[in-house]
């Protein structure tokens, strides 16, 4: 039930540095348009967090080469390649271009996960298993080593839960926990939407008529939301029940709101607490394995000819 | 290896795990709370809300006068309807209201809707529990700007 130190092979630290940096660089690719063309001119820039020190935005063709420097970066610390170097610019130009996005006087809350654990797996050993280039560190570390990072990885997953339920005791209070108010925000939120041309929920206006519904979505929002700090010291079970728990949270968030956490409902948020590493028997994962693996081996037999 | 000297490898794996804790708890603990990116209060749908209230709006209308609903990246060039609504709630608050009208018309003489011939940035008074039981009409409405669309 408990496992306050953590050991772990450094195939499951491996798998999360791929899911994580293979997500980033997927993730910056589809959102380009978003993250580089930027229509600044209706709105107030104010650089926040990773670009706190810059007055005006920068212009699009910086924001572009920035992307492309990412990308590339992610794809390399993914890879397990030259790591020491790509997964810093690639946590750095995550956080950079990320912040830039949101500096425009709207915080969005669906990327701090992605960015936070960029930042975290370049300061840990999570190259020294599946790497591209196949090579292995000339010793490995302890697999205390190993549970250590994916504890931490773990911590600032659960944190930001922790941290959104004292935001709503705080500035919620009881009332929040009656279901009324997320009630008037399922409400305001989609019908905010309808007005601004965006997708709703199908599901809120048939919902919102009925108050007794949102009272035990307030407490099982609440339950799974301070329950989560103590995933980094519980064992792997209840960790996974948790999982579970936190995933349809996040389902019933997007059935509701309309609302979108792809890092979350992706479980890649929640790899550092499971055995990450098994996804390499998966049929895709095997497939791609064995494509990568032939490739390398070509490209070696050509050098050594 | 990644570190060579097991002190040095206990020292930074304590000042990772400090920071990381730090990094996740100060936000909050903060007085007044202040969210950021990537460090973050989490404040979303926290704050109490009653079921009325005031919604900034940028809407477009035909020929008839009738409302047009316009899309994310047509009122505030992008994808993201929370962007879009906090522009127009930006422009209204600084009094840019009317710049953004324009910007609006000008987006929509461009790439349409083909049959929104004005635009309207206005603030209307919603109660949302009435909406969904099917009475849509505003409490209240105050007209912050109005513009042509350029032919």
């Amino acid at each position: 039930m408990i496992s306050l130190r953590w050991s772990a092979p450094p195939e499951r630290l491996a798998a999360v540095r791929v899911v994580v940096f293979g997500w980033a660089a997927l993730y910056l690719t589809i959102r380009s348009p978003a993250v580089v063309d930027i229509d600044a001119s209706a709105r107030t820039f104010d650089g926040l967090g990773g670009v706190w020190w810059l007055d005006d935005p920068l212009s699009g063709s910086v924001l572009t080469l920035l992307l492309l420097v990412t990308v590339a970066a992610s794809v390399a610390a993914a890879s397990g390649l030259r790591y020491g170097l790509s997964a810093p610019v690639a946590a750095i130009g995550v956080t950079v271009l990320l912040s830039h996005r949101l500096s425009f006087g709207q915080v969005l809350h669906t990327e701090n996960l992605l960015v936070l654990h960029t930042l975290a797996l370049a300061c840990m050993p999570a190259a020294d298993a599946w790497r591209v280039d196949g090579r292995t560190p000339d010793r490995l570390e302890s697999e205390r080593v190993y549970g250590w990072a994916l504890q931490v990885l773990t911590a600032i997953t659960t944190l930001a839960y922790v941290v959104a339920a004292w935001a709503k005791i705080r500035n919620g209070g009881l009332d929040w926990m009656s279901g009324d108010v997320l009630r008037n925000h399922v409400a305001h939120d989609n019908l905010r939407k309808e007005l601004l041309g965006d997708p709703s929920s199908p599901v809120a206006p048939h919902l919102v008529p009925h108050p007794w519904v949102f009272a035990p979505m307030a407490w099982i929002s609440m339950v799974v939301e301070l329950a989560a700090p103590l995933m980094v010291v519980a064992g792997a079970r209840l960790r996974r029940w948790w999982v579970v728990s936190a995933w349809l949270f996040h389902a019933g968030v997007l059935v509701v709101m309309a609302i979108l956490f792809p890092y979350q409902l992706l479980l890649i948020a929640f790899v550092p607490m499971l055995h990450g590493e098994r996804i390499a028997e998966t049929a895709p994962v095997r497939w791609a394995r064995g494509r990568i693996e032939r490739v390398v081996s070509r490209r070696g037999r050509l050098r050594a000819r | 290896m990644w570190f060579r000297h097991r002190m040095a490898r206990g020292a930074w794996m304590t000042a990772v795990t400090v920071a990381a804790a730090v990094a996740m708890l100060l936000p909050p603990l903060r007085d007044p709370p202040r969210d950021s990116f990537p460090l973050s209060t989490y404040p979303m749908f926290s704050w109490v809300v009653e079921p009325v209230r005031w919604v900034d709006l940028a809407v477009g209308l035909d020929a008839a006068g009738a409302d047009v609903t316009l899309d994310p990246d047509v009122i505030g060039g992008t994808d993201e309807v929370i962007v879009a609504g906090s522009t127009v709630r930006q422009a209204v608050r600084n009094g840019r209201s009317d710049e953004l009208c324009r910007e609006i018309a000008e987006r929509v003489a461009d790439d349409g809707p083909s049959s929104v011939t004005a635009i309207e940035i206005r603030s209307d008074q919603i109660d949302a529990r009435r909406w969904y039981d099917g009475d849509r009409t505003p409490l209240d409405r105050a007209v912050r700007a109005s513009c042509e669309v350029p032919s």
